[in-house]
């Protein structure tokens, strides 16, 4: 009975994954959420022990990913995707705290500049993410076109981020800014395009997992 | 017979696939010689939006062969490792591309030509690696990557000069913060050659 009970607790460890995944995703849109809120209103700023909580969070649930990896010998996702996922999932709020790390050296230098449009596509990369990562507890036939419908639309985020930014450098590279400013400028919005890019990641690792098991 | 016969079939598509993808970089840095010797000449991006498009569904179609064949030629993490070392050529040349386009008033006057003359070498040299590895002319694939990490090296050099002379007093900083970028990108692209000529390489010597 003891054998049989080890055994089950060995296999079927896959909800507790995909719990595990799922709230990392959403730790890491809720962290995005938090620098929103804060950028958008300028008096409530002290928001950086927020993100920090959020990026602890996300390291809490990565270990525990980490060790159920270890614990179990079953399961129906491939270790390494696993991990893979879960190392992506960890960096974004990990690059969201960075950022607002640098904003909060730099408020005076960096004052009147607009990240919300790159925040927004951010936040709508992150949601993109959530959704996706929650596709992977019914994984089957019919899930991957959906998937990757889903991706393709996280790819159109990333590759709007990316003319932005351009856009931005035509700007800051005019010559009508000090540049200084247009160092720490360019250091932000690419920090920013940075955490896009760990969302385009972390939709490639899903549709990889959801094509491997389709 | 007719299955053996397939799984050659396969072997071959994958090598066509990672063939294919050397040479958009190659379609990516001849677009971008056009720009950088016509620079008063129209610029487009098309043709880096195209070429990395292509690449981007040969190595989309690699990828699912990957997780849909059974036998592979090469180990899959190797395949894997060279169809991400090669969509990054062309997409850091249109990096380049793209900055250099938008930098244009404020460098006015700068030369790329040696680190350009190098990248397109090294590029090249890809190509053949790639070419080589197909035709499992595998003496031919060492030669072909003591050149590559040679013009990797030279390109070393020469991003040291170019540094050395941006880093006068004197130098506009806007000028030179925006010629840094760009010479460190260039040298990117060469990077990436050599990191895939490290990967081709590599299963050289898994599979001697």
């Amino acid at each position: 009975m003891d054998a049989m009970i080890s055994l089950q607790r060995l296999l079927g460890k896959d909800d507790r994954f995909f719990d595990l995944l799922n709230a990392a995703a959403e730790e890491a849109r809720q962290s995005v959420l938090i620098l929103s809120r804060s950028l958008g209103t300028p008096s409530n700023r002290p928001t950086l022990e927020d993100l920090a909580r959020a990026r602890r969070s996300e390291k809490r649930i990565t270990q525990q990913i980490s060790e159920a990896l270890v614990e179990t010998v079953v399961t129906h996702l491939e270790r390494e995707d696993i991990e893979m996922l879960s190392e992506t999932l960890y960096k974004i709020p990990k690059i969201v705290e960075k950022f607002a790390e640098r904003f909060s050296i730099s408020e005076g230098m960096v004052k009147g500049a607009d990240f919300s449009k790159h925040i927004e596509l951010l936040g709508a990369a992150t949601t993109q993410v959530v959704a996706m990562v929650n596709e992977l507890s019914d994984l089957g036939a019919g899930r991957l076109d959906k998937v990757k419908a889903m991706n393709a639309r996280l790819q159109e985020i990333e590759s709007e981020a990316d003319e932005l930014i351009l856009e931005l450098l035509r700007e800051l590279w005019s010559g009508r800014h000090d540049t200084t400013k247009v160092i720490v400028m360019k250091d932000l919005y690419e920090l920013l395009e940075k955490g896009i890019d760990r969302c385009r990641d972390a939709g490639k690792a899903v549709t990889h997992i959801t094509l491997k098991n389709s | 017979m007719i299955g053996f016969r397939r799984f050659l079939g396969r072997e071959d598509r994958f090598f066509s696939l990672l063939e294919a993808s050397a040479q958009e970089g190659m379609h990516a840095i001849l677009a971008l010689k056009r720009i950088l010797t016509h620079p008063e000449g129209q610029a487009s991006l098309d043709e880096f939006v195209e070429a990395r498009r292509k690449d981007k569904e040969v190595t989309t179609a690699l990828e699912e062969m990957l997780i849909t064949t059974f036998v592979t030629p090469l180990e899959r993490e190797d395949l894997e490792a060279l169809a991400e070392t090669l969509y990054k050529i062309p997409k850091t040349v249109e990096k380049f591309a793209e900055r250099y386009l938008v930098a244009q008033p404020q460098i006015a006057g700068c030369d790329f030509s040696r680190q350009l003359a190098l990248s397109e070498q090294a590029v090249h040299l890809v190509l053949q690696m790639m070419q080589a590895l197909h035709a499992r002319e595998l003496g031919d694939v060492k030669d072909l990557q003591a050149r590559l990490q040679a013009v990797e090296s030279e390109a070393d050099d020469i991003l040291l000069e170019d540094l050395r002379k941006l880093y006068q007093p004197g130098v506009p900083s806007l000028r030179a913060v925006i010629l840094k970028e760009l010479f460190d990108l260039l040298e990117k692209v060469i990077d990436r050659c050599r990191d895939t000529g490290n990967v081709i390489a590599h299963v050289l010597l898994k599979n001697a």
